[in-house]
């Protein structure tokens, strides 16, 4: 874990420092950025193992930079937002953002966070050179953990490497009802520590935001358990 | 646009409202009586015209303030995009324009309410977030506790106090009403205070003051004070290190002005209004985003402007210039100057993201209360509540159709065929759009109304022929009403008129339908404006032209004025009778609402010691009778001094009323009787020892009319009370039988549908026919006969007359048919009459002419034919 690199992109100096003294502190090497167009620079030259964003950046903003960052890497990216507004964080998840946290927040859960996200990497990592790597069908439905592709019918489907990542947990035990807080552990890579209420939202967010690429009848939501994937009957 | 919008008062809309309603009563009541119709038509037809002049004209005068309450109570729901809309330009509608705009800004300061609260706590965050970072790092030990990161601390801390701060002289300042203070206050002086505040703050940064220590302003000086502290702050903000801020002032023939410039990098033209808006400024450079929003405030309340304008070409960086005018009253102590706040400056929008605010974000802020009813949904309240989506139009036509069939074939003709057709019509048309029109009940109650309606066209007896069709009414109302209980057939009556007022909302809206678009309005329309055309040109040219006027008169009946306005008005009629029924149908009254069960009587002597003594009562004169009947009539003579004959005669109709008396007391006994085994054994041995009595008193009175008549004769109307004495017996009997079997919810029912086939029985003996018949019969045992009494009776009994009595007898009989009943010749096939038909067939084989009292000779006095021969009669073979 220790010696990966980790790219802080907050335009407010103390902030950043902050988030720097702490991660150098933890083990990470960091790199600052204080605007968008330098971040999507210093993204490229140094290659972070991991992206702590902003949203709000002078230059452009943090979904903007999320998505250059994307589109040359996939690369985990934890987004930070003065707005705690739903609309908000799905957009941050549609441009490919792996996690959200809200300001004002603590250190901790910061280093908590970014420490989940590269563990799943490795968990993912992990899976592609597995032996379980079958495609699975359900339906019109085509999940292959391989190539890391969703087809529907004909049409593939874009996700997110979280949002895959949750789609295969779910397409694994089709029909059963995983509870969030299995969810987190095996998609995020979190403990029971980390349970909180803050948590089991990011997993509902996650969820809303695959709804909306894959179909809303694919995904039952159980009330106050967690989801099953379902075929849907038409 | 409605009629009356162009009236700018509601006095003057009541006003035409009534007016134009005395118009058409008047013109109504002229017209009526010039034609000769009478007042019981001309007085209905009036009182639907008005209403509908009503529903015309006062529909816009109350719509919009309906369509205000229901907008009033979204926005109580938080909803404020509700608007009334309304054409009309009185007190209402002027009401209902500053609503409307009183609903907007409602929306507006929501809005900016939502949003300055998305953007406030946005704004708290950022500086919250850097103190918890600083000081969770101290905390963990990550960054030594030394002066430096304590200080960053600390200058988190103090940016979250300005930003309170600020916003706190902001709300202050928006609350409304702020109370300038004003004095003479040196400007220079004031300037240079404030530079020093700003400077003890933290900005470092050069002032350069060109303003002339005479420049004395009125101002409020602790407002100002606050203005230029934050136009300082905010140029030495931007102004580049080493370079100074260029403060001037001057004064100016009403007031004075004052520049700031510095040689930062400028405000962009497009985004000169935008930094004054609530976190419109770039926050980047240390400000809250609220100085140059508080800086503009305190400028618009003493009347000047704040602005930044073009800087000069060769000194480039941002020039703001206040102007303020020298406040004109002069301050006395106790007297403070009141100014009314400007316009609150918007939020500016989100630096990035959608929108805070939006349909979907607004919560509820009540939970949503009922709509209390309004117009007619008042008067009926629960009795009669309306259904949305009744069917409308389709009905209405109906309705005028047969009104147009009444008016056309009703009109001046005698019952018969075409009275059944057109109230078979209205039947059709009411039950068609009857909501229990599959009910089992609805359709016997329906069936056996057309044939109760039958003796209209097969009698010629006008009273049974009404009886019929009044039993008819009843039975179809009760029908549609789904009614069960006695009280329930009243309110079904009663209901039948009441739903001229109830229906009338419906029949505005199915009346509005025909302005809008659609197929039925639209055939609605062209057959409405087709008619007119047809009746107003064919009118028009028959006129001009002979020729084409005989055309015309032999394809239209003749018409005269008079009688085209009766058939008008019967037409009208008959349309609105039977538009009430049909909304009757469509949307019944709840003639049977949830009753609260009756609580039963505690003690059981408390309804069977008054029971008892009504069965003793009728013991008692059940014995007068067995004297009465077994001793002989000398017995009654003596004893009352009546004969036997008026003795019968005086207590048939108390018995009657006993009977009816009996069945009340039946019906109240069994009601309050306590659900025990007891108590239904005592109930039923009472009431059923009651109800034997009672057969026995019906079995007495109907002796009693027979003795009667076989002494005075028999008249149509003793065969009626015995029929319906009859019927009354049938009744006790079901009482006992059903009753006794414990279904007496379905007692109401039976007696009516027996009572039904009672009258359909008593017309298919033909009443009249019996009547003389039985006469007759009399008259072949004893000689005697009023001929008198078989002149008044009706068609009916012709045939029998004219083939049991003599010729001349029958002739004499029957002599004022043909003036009378016979004496409709026109419309011959509209009023068919199976009973007048047939006296037609009778009165062929007699010599009618010989019967008439007609003079022998001019100078002769009248002789009677029939005179002799009906004292004949009368006299009796004895006389």
């Amino acid at each position: 874990m220790s010696g990966q690199r980790v790219l802080v992109v907050e335009d407010d100096r103390v902030i950043n420092d902050q988030l720097t003294e702490r991660l150098r502190a933890e083990g990470y090497l960091v790199t600052q950025a204080f605007d968008g167009p330098s971040a999507v620079a210093l993204a490229t030259e140094t290659g972070p193992a991991v992206v702590l964003l902003d949203v709000m950046l002078p230059g452009f903003d943090g979904h903007e930079v999320c998505r250059r960052i994307q589109a040359e890497r996939p690369v985990p990216v934890l987004m930070l937002t003065a707005r705690d507004d739903e609309a908000d964080i799905l957009v941050g998840l549609g441009v490919g953002a792996d996690d959200y946290l809200t300001k004002p927040f603590r250190m901790r859960e910061v280093v908590a966070r970014i420490a989940a996200l590269l563990r799943r990497v490795d968990r993912a990592a992990e899976l592609a050179t597995s032996t379980d790597r079958s495609p699975l069908v359900l339906g019109v439905m085509c999940v292959d953990p391989g190539r890391r592709r969703t087809t529907i019918g004909d049409a593939e489907v874009h996700l997110t490497p979280t949002e895959f990542d949750l789609l295969v947990c779910l397409a694994r035990e089709p029909g059963q009802v995983l509870t969030r807080e299995r969810l987190l552990a095996e998609v995020w890579g979190w403990g029971e520590a980390a349970l909180n209420g803050v948590a089991t939202r990011t997993v509902d967010s996650h969820v809303k935001a695959l709804r909306q690429k894959v179909g809303a009848d694919w995904i039952r939501t159980v009330h106050g358990v967690g989801y099953a994937l379902e075929v849907p009957t038409s | 646009m409605r009629l009356l919008d162009a009236a700018t008062s509601i006095k003057v809309k009541l006003g035409a409202l009534v007016a134009v309603s005395v118009v058409v009563v008047a013109l109504l009541a002229t017209l009526g009586t010039a034609a000769g119709v009478p007042v019981w038509l001309t007085l209905p037809v009036a009182v639907a015209l008005t209403l509908g002049v009503t529903q015309l004209l006062a529909a816009g005068m109350v719509a919009p303030l309906r369509s205000m309450t229901e907008v009033a109570q979204r926005m109580a729901r938080g909803d404020y995009s509700g608007r009334v809309r309304t054409t009309s330009s009185d007190e209402v509608g002027r009401l209902a324009g500053v609503f409307n705009q009183m609903a907007g800004d409602l929306a507006l300061v929501e809005a900016e309410r939502r949003d300055l609260i998305a953007t406030v706590s946005h704004e708290l965050r950022t500086p919250l977030a850097a103190m918890i970072a600083v000081l969770e790092n101290l905390a963990d030990g990550v960054v030594p506790a030394d002066a430096p990161h304590l200080h960053g601390a600390l200058a988190q801390a103090e940016r979250l106090r300005q930003l309170v701060t600020d916003l706190l002289e902001l709300s202050r300042l928006e609350a409304g009403v702020t109370r300038l203070q004003p004095g003479e206050i040196p400007v220079r002086a004031l300037v240079t205070e404030c530079i020093a505040e700003v400077s003890s703050a933290g900005r470092t940064g050069e002032f350069d003051l060109a303003i002339d220590d005479t420049l004395i302003a009125r101002v409020d000086e602790a407002r100002l004070r606050q203005l230029l502290i934050n136009i300082l702050d905010n140029a030495a903000r931007h102004a580049p290190t080493g370079s100074p801020v260029h403060v001037a002032a001057a004064r100016t023939p009403t007031g004075w002005w004052l520049t700031v410039a510095d040689r930062g990098p400028g405000v962009a033209a497009d985004d000169r209004e935008r930094v004054f808006q609530r976190f419109g400024t770039d926050v980047a450079g240390g400000g809250t985003g609220l100085g140059l929003a508080v800086a503009r405030w305190v400028a618009q309340l003493h009347g000047g402007t704040l602005r930044f304008i073009d800087p000069a070409p060769d000194q480039p960086g941002a020039l703001l210039r206040l102007e303020l005018p020298d406040l004109t009253d002069p301050p006395t102590p106790s007297e403070v100057t009141t100014v009314t706040a400007p316009t609150p400056p918007t939020v500016a929008p989100p630096p990035s993201g959608p929108p805070p605010s939006g349909p979907e974000a607004y919560v509820p802020l009540a939970s949503g209360v009922p709509a209390p009813p309004l117009g007619m949904d008042s008067v009926f309240g629960s009795f009669w509540p309306e259904r949305p989506g009744l069917a409308g139009l389709r009905v209405v036509v109906a309705c005028a159709l047969v009104g147009v069939l009444a008016g056309a074939t009703m009109t001046f003709t005698a019952p018969g065929l075409s009275w059944v057709l057109v109230l078979c019509g209205a039947g059709c048309a009411a039950y068609l759009t009857a909501r229990h029109r599959r009910s089992a009940f609805t359709i016997a109650c329906t069936a056996l109304a057309s044939l109760l309606v039958l003796p209209l066209m097969l009698l010629d007896a006008t009273g049974i022929a009404l009886l019929g069709v009044f039993a008819a009414a009843g039975v179809f109302l009760i029908g549609v009403t789904d009614a069960r209980t006695p009280a329930g057939f009243l309110l079904a009556g009663i209901s039948w008129p009441l739903s001229s007022l109830r229906g009338l909302p419906w029949f505005g809206r199915a009346l509005r339908v025909v302005g809008t678009g659609g197929r039925t309005p639209a055939v609605v329309r062209t057959v409405v404006v087709s008619l007119i055309a047809l009746g107003v040109f064919g009118a028009l040219f028959a006129s001009a032209d002979a020729l084409f006027a005989t055309w015309i008169d032999a394809l239209v009946p003749s018409l005269s004025f008079n009688d085209l306005v009766t058939r008008i008005f019967v037409g009208c009629l008959v349309f609105a009778v039977t538009l009430a029924a049909a909304y009757l149908a469509l949307n019944p009254s709840r003639v049977e609402p949830d009753r609260r069960p009756v609580d039963a009587l505690g003690n059981r002597f408390e309804w069977l010691i008054p029971v008892l003594l009504v069965d003793a009562v009728f013991g008692l004169f059940l014995i007068a009778q067995a004297t009465a009947v077994f001793g002989d009539h000398d017995y009654v003579e003596d004893t009352t001094g009546l004969t036997y004959a008026d003795y019968v005669h005086q207590g048939f109709g108390q018995l009657t009323v006993a009977t009816l008396l009996t069945l009340f007391v039946v019906w109240a006994a069994a009601r309050k009787v306590k659900d025990a085994p007891a108590d239904h054994v005592w109930m039923r041995v009472s009431l059923g020892l009651l109800c034997v009595l009672t057969l026995i008193v019906v079995g007495s009175a109907l002796h009693r009319m027979n003795l009667y008549q076989e002494a005075y004769g028999f008249t149509t109307l003793r065969v009626t009370v015995d029929v319906f004495e009859g019927w009354l017996g049938v009744v006790v009997l079901l009482v006992m039988v059903v009753g006794g079997l414990g279904h007496g919810r379905r007692l109401p029912r039976l007696a009516l549908v027996t009572g039904a086939v009672a009258v359909l029985g008593l017309a298919a003996i033909n009443p009249d026919a019996w009547v003389a018949g039985r006469n007759i019969d009399r008259y072949e045992a004893n000689g005697t006969l009023d001929i008198y009494y078989l002149q008044s009776l009706s068609a009916d009994a012709a045939p029998v007359i004219a083939k049991r009595l003599p010729a001349d007898a029958a002739a004499c009989a029957l002599r004022h048919l043909p003036d009378n009943q016979l004496s409709d010749d026109h419309d011959e096939a509209l009023g068919w009459n199976l009973g007048r038909s047939r006296a037609e067939g009778a009165l062929s084989g007699l010599d009618m002419d010989g019967v008439q009292a007609t003079a022998v000779s001019p100078r002769a006095p009248q002789v009677d034919p029939c005179g002799s021969i009906i004292d004949a009669y009368a006299a009796g073979p004895e006389g």
